[in-house]
């Protein structure tokens, strides 16, 4: 009976492992991004732990490598601006009428491409040698990626 | 010893027949139903319906009565001494055109001699089989359709405005293309559910930004210090009304009543939104960062490894089913009276009376009027007609139409999927 005690014991604590993970990365220098994870994954929550003496400043982003930048490819969007429209027409006495609609102008427009940042998922702030502790309910669609404004060590509660 | 033989002395030999000797059943066939989740229409009976008539021309025309804008906020009459200001309102009309489109389904060829030899029939399933495409076409139709004339969509999570986008507008795919669904789905932001959150969001924009009307109930107040109890149609995944029950505003706001343990999610979310399940919601996979490439995988497969016990089963595509590829959904908002379908009837009747009768009604018939193939002496394949009858196909074909009278009623809205029903839960030293 104990031997089965201890196998479904072992067996649950097994399963509670595979559920959640935790990843650690020393972000070792300020402004350049680390990839932390590299598959979509459940953000539960961060702890960001600033290891100098000034207070840093955590961006995340959901990314699969070291890469920030996305570029979006041109394409044809909708604007509309209010204005009017003039219809100049002759009536059955030979009178010239002039209608003017007053309303809002909807159609395409052109966005040219461009290289931009990615979204900031989620940010943290710690204070020097301090750290910071966030309870997030973030879902990634391709992995997580951080960028500390100076040195820190950034641990992360998920699921995948 | 030969055999069969005769007057032997058995002791101390051993006689045995080969255990292949006699005749068997190399398989014991029985009949077995192959489970799978039922498919359901949505939308075929969510929209309106109109009725075309024939000999009336190639498009059909509606036209609404418009009422003039409300174009003030503040009013200040003259006083009667002197000549009071006037207002001007003008009425307009808009129309709406449709045409009828129809589309082709076959089986493939059956010859007779599987009919009479196989273990079990053919034919009434190709049918069968063929009356469920049609049924998923028409209603993969509808959702095209009204996807590619939506006015606006909801970017739930909008990282660059309010969540309500105005959109490009197309009959046939040319208005949201790959690269304007790549800026939307990377306007989808933080944790990118379909929360209640959210969906207060929705309510508000599509009531206020759209002009939204009902999908049931009135829009006017009852009574004072009522709210206003209309309700729109939300049509959505099963997977996200089953997240429901982990919605951090339910969890926080619930009453004891709503027993998520053991019963799920019940009610209407918001008290405004009537949830309505579909079965094969449009799903989108994203790679690269920024979402450069966008794939659309096919909701079902078919395994072909014959290795497997399975295989041969159809069953849900892996890339379709799994949020960590198909990362982004589609669901709706709808209000009342959005679009209407075609029901264009039977074509004439000179051209239904006499075989091969032209139909076009969405059900599958069995047809042999078809060319077969015949070897020639010389090794040429030439056709010529099934005079004797040995083959025969299932076909069908479906007509179809939409109208967009007012297609603001209808509010995509692009979301991600939820990875787990539930929220991810912290636990300390895990892993």
């Amino acid at each position: 009976m104990n031997k089965l005690k201890l196998f479904i014991l072992s067996t649950l604590l097994g399963l509670s492992a595979l559920a959640q993970q935790t990843a650690v990365a020393t972000l070792t220098t300020g402004g350049t991004a680390y990839n932390v994870i590299a598959n979509p994954a459940a953000i539960s929550s961060i702890t960001f732990t600033s290891t100098t003496t000034n207070p840093a400043v955590l961006y995340l982003f959901d990314s699969a490598t070291t890469t920030t930048n996305y570029v979006q490819a041109a394409y044809t969007g909708v604007t509309s601006y209010a204005t009017n429209w003039a219809l100049v027409w002759t009536n059955e006495s030979d009178i010239v009428i002039t209608n003017t609609f007053v309303g809002t102008w909807t159609g395409p427009t052109t966005v040219s491409a461009v290289t931009s940042t990615l979204p900031v998922l989620a940010a943290a702030v710690a204070p020097g040698n301090g750290q910071s502790v966030r309870s997030l309910n973030l879902n990634t669609t391709r992995g997580l990626t951080a960028v500390a404004s100076t040195p820190g060590i950034l641990q992360i509660n998920y699921r995948r | 010893m030969n055999l069969p033989a005769i007057d032997q002395n058995l002791c101390g030999s051993w006689t045995q027949l080969n255990k292949d000797t006699y005749n068997t059943v190399p398989y014991y066939l029985q009949k077995a139903t192959a489970e799978f989740r039922k498919d359901w229409p949505t939308f075929a009976n969510l929209l309106g319906k109109r009725r075309w008539s024939q000999n009336q021309g190639p498009i059909l025309r509606t036209v609404m009565t418009e009422r003039s804008p409300m174009i003030r906020q503040t009013a200040y009459p003259q006083p009667l001494t002197v000549t009071p200001t006037v207002d001007v309102p003008v009425q307009r009309e808009r129309t709406a055109e449709t045409s009828p489109l129809w589309h082709d389904f076959s089986s493939v060829a059956f010859n007779w001699y599987p009919e009479f030899n196989d273990f079990l029939k053919h034919v009434k399933n190709a049918i069968l089989d063929i009356n469920r495409q049609i049924a998923l076409y028409e209603e993969t139709f509808y959702k095209t359709y009204m996807w590619d004339y939506a006015p606006y969509v909801y970017v739930v999570g909008d990282t660059a405005g309010q969540g309500i986008v105005a959109a490009p507008q197309s009959t046939d795919g040319t208005g949201k293309t790959t690269a304007w669904l790549q800026s939307m789905l990377n306007r989808v932001g933080g944790n990118g559910q379909l929360t209640f959150i959210e969906m207060s969001n929705i309510l508000n924009k599509f009531q206020q930004v759209v002009g939204g009307t009902p999908y049931s109930g009135s829009e006017v107040p009852n009574k004072d210090s009522s709210p206003l109890t209309d309700k729109y149609c939300l049509v959505t995944s099963e997977e996200v009304y089953n997240s429901w029950a982990g919605d951090p505003w339910v969890l926080n706001n619930r009453p004891l009543a709503l027993n998520i343990l053991t019963e799920g999610f019940r009610g209407e979310p918001l008290g405004r939104f009537v949830t309505k399940i579909e079965k094969f919601p449009r799903r989108w996979a994203v790679t690269g960062e920024g979402a450069t490439a966008i794939t659309e995988h096919a909701p079902e497969t078919v395994q072909l490894d014959s290795a497997r016990f399975d295989f041969g089963r159809t069953y849900p595509n892996p890339s379709y089913a799994n949020p960590t590829v198909s990362q982004y959904c589609l669901s709706w908002v709808m209000g009342g009276n959005s679009y209407e379908t075609i029901e264009v009837g039977p074509p004439p009747g000179d051209f239904t009376s006499m075989d091969p009768m032209m139909n076009w009604n969405g059900k599958a018939q069995i047809i042999k009027a078809m060319m077969v193939p015949c070897t020639q002496p010389d090794g040429s394949v030439t056709y010529e007609f099934n005079e004797r009858g040995r083959y025969l196909k299932a076909i069908g074909t479906v007509i179809l139409g939409m109208l967009g009278n007012n297609a603001f009623n209808v509010l995509p809205v692009l979301h991600k999927r939820p990875l787990f029903i539930l929220p991810s839960q912290t636990v300390p030293n895990a892993g």
